[in-house]
């Protein structure tokens, strides 16, 4: 497989996955907010998705209609509850209805604790992180930003999570090697060292800074940018999309299926791309069984 | 969605900024060997009036060699040459001529996206800062700025989200920041936070994120980074990749010095003697 190394390409490879017939499904859970229903009917109509709405159907229908969305295609499941919706969908995943699941109008936090819900055997191994793949104009690469969204402040040992989690959306991507940078190694962990013996990486060194991580390994440059807390993630990360026009694809990764998030600032751009890798990553889990049987 | 208009200082310029420099030849002392983007930048700024040079050292080695003309009033300012900042940072405050100020990296920075001036602190000497040097770190910059044209700049104590959370510090000082510049107790500038990136510059972001009463967001003129990883961050990725025409500054100490980054062009260079010589 030719390495996925721009948000174009992250979306042509949905489709190819689609036009495979692997076309991935989307559970919604709480999908009464305009910005969700456009994107996913948006990814509907260019083919590389199916969406199952779950939430408050008339208010939903009452969001398309008022911003000219098409609900075509698309199956909505009508539950008023906020909580209850966010049930469904996930149960939508459990039972193997749904590939991914994605946030509507409810709190992240809340979705992800019902994600994590052991009644629905979705945990992975690891803690859930957010990966942000940022394809910046200028670099010759995607560059996945984590964590910048879920842990505040990670100890080694959850860095090591994170890390685990990157190299996961890594794999997906084609990435071979994937070329990591850390950001800050602490006195008191070997973090570099022991990651490179964990997971057998050819290529990772820290601590690095963004100049230093463009041109490691002799200018092949990074493809995960490991930071140390959650604002040098975000922070940095935002100000490559407001300001260098960077296109960010970002999910959470962590559980047995993808996690999908959007927000009303993201561009149209933004939407498609996160739900894209969040298929292609869907699509690596069920295709190298990477989570045995469930 | 109507959206109120950002605040456009009347200095919003390199170009304007460059304008304000005196020909007053402020004695500069260049410390370390110097790259060509860096001679190119002094001899500029050397042929338009700017400074003079004094002397230039080989390395950072000695310190009594930068300290000696700074205690003696030799000298206006220091230049960065290619040399790592630590020494140079322990020289300006160990070497007794510091006293017990907060020394800060100020950058200034004009993103071709942004309508304004943005400026930065702190990408390269306080680790992780306290509430307490955060407050020092913001007198600092509210300096740099006025000397810039810049006057009660509109500061942002940047976090990863705007809600307050017991769990995430960043966002707590944050908001002591802005309640403390409610309260009158910060001076020559306005703070609100904590805020998102977005939030801070993006009139379109904050008000999507329900931040409509702020005088700082989606306006910024200055952006407060949590620790030397974000500021830092921040600089690189405002350098590289946002086409941002940027200078930088250490103030602080007895005199400023002009800095630079291994990426710096000679024009960002000479960005940063300029900004010295206003802050002198």
């Amino acid at each position: 497989m030719e390495p996925i190394v721009s948000s174009d390409q992250l979306i042509e490879q949905a489709t190819s996955i689609a036009n495979a017939g692997r076309r991935k499904t989307v559970a919604v859970a709480a999908a009464q907010d305009a910005d969700v229903i456009g994107a996913v009917a948006s990814a509907r109509a260019d083919g590389y998705i199916n969406g199952t709405l779950v939430g408050d159907e008339a208010e939903i229908r009452s969001l398309a209609e008022q911003n000219d969305v098409s609900l075509e295609g698309l199956t909505v499941i009508d539950e008023t509850d906020v909580f209850k919706a966010a049930h469904k969908a996930v149960s939508l995943a459990a039972e193997g209805k749904a590939d991914l699941v994605m946030k509507g109008f409810l709190p992240t936090s809340g979705l992800l604790k019902v994600v994590l819900d052991k009644q629905y055997g979705l945990r992975g191994h690891n803690t859930l992180s957010h990966c942000a793949l940022l394809d910046i104009p200028g670099y010759h690469k995607m560059l996945n930003f984590t964590d910048g969204g879920m842990l505040v402040k990670p100890d080694a040992s959850q860095k090591m999570q994170v890390l685990d989690n990157s190299l996961l959306v890594a794999s997906a991507l084609g990435l071979e090697p994937p070329r990591v940078a850390v950001t800050q190694v602490h006195e008191s962990d070997n973090f570099v060292e022991d990651a490179r013996k964990q997971y057998g990486l050819a290529v990772i060194d820290g601590p690095l800074t963004l100049h230093e991580a463009t041109r490691m390994d002799n200018g092949a440059g990074a493809d995960i940018f490991l930071v140390d807390s959650i604002e040098e993630g975000n922070v940095v990360a935002k100000s490559l999309i407001n300001f260098a026009d960077a296109v960010f694809s970002g999910v959470i990764v962590g559980a047995r299926i993808p996690v999908s998030l959007v927000s009303r600032t993201d561009s149209v751009k933004n939407k498609k791309s996160s739900l894209a890798i969040a298929c292609v990553l869907a699509d690596y889990y069920a295709q190298n069984n990477v989570w045995g049987e469930a | 969605m109507n959206l109120p208009q950002p605040f456009i200082p009347e200095v919003h310029s390199f170009e304007q900024i460059r304008g304000l420099a005196s020909k007053g030849a402020a004695r500069a002392v260049v410390i370390g060997p110097t790259v060509p983007e860096a001679d190119d930048a002094i001899n500029k700024a050397t042929s338009d009036g700017l400074i003079s040079i004094v002397h230039q050292l080989k390395d950072a080695g000695s310190l009594s060699e930068i300290t000696e003309p700074i205690t003696t009033g030799k000298i206006d300012l220091l230049i960065q040459g290619a040399t790592s900042l630590c020494p140079l940072i322990s020289a300006l405050k160990t070497g007794g001529i510091g006293g017990k100020s907060v020394l800060n990296h100020v950058a200034v920075l004009k993103p071709e996206q942004y309508p304004k001036l943005l400026m930065l602190t702190d990408g390269a000497v306080n680790t992780d800062p306290d509430l307490k040097t955060k407050i020092s770190l913001i007198a600092n910059l509210a300096r740099v700025a006025r000397a810039i044209g810049v006057e009660n700049p509109r500061v942002a104590p940047v976090a990863a989200v705007e809600a307050i959370y017991p769990q995430m510090n960043v966002t707590v000082e944050g908001a002591v920041l802005a309640k403390m510049s409610d309260r009158g107790q910060i001076k020559d500038a306005m703070v609100d936070g904590p805020l998102s990136f977005d939030v801070a510059v993006d009139m379109f972001a904050a008000h999507s994120k329900g931040i409509t009463t702020s005088a700082v967001a989606g306006q910024a003129d200055a952006l407060l980074a949590s620790n030397v990883q974000v500021g830092r961050g921040l600089y690189e990725a405002m350098g590289m990749f946002c086409k941002a025409e940027r200078g930088a500054v250490i103030v602080g100490g007895p005199v400023p010095m002009a800095v630079n980054e291994p990426f710096d062009d000679s024009e960002a260079r000479y960005n940063s003697i300029v900004l010295a010589t206003l802050c002198k």
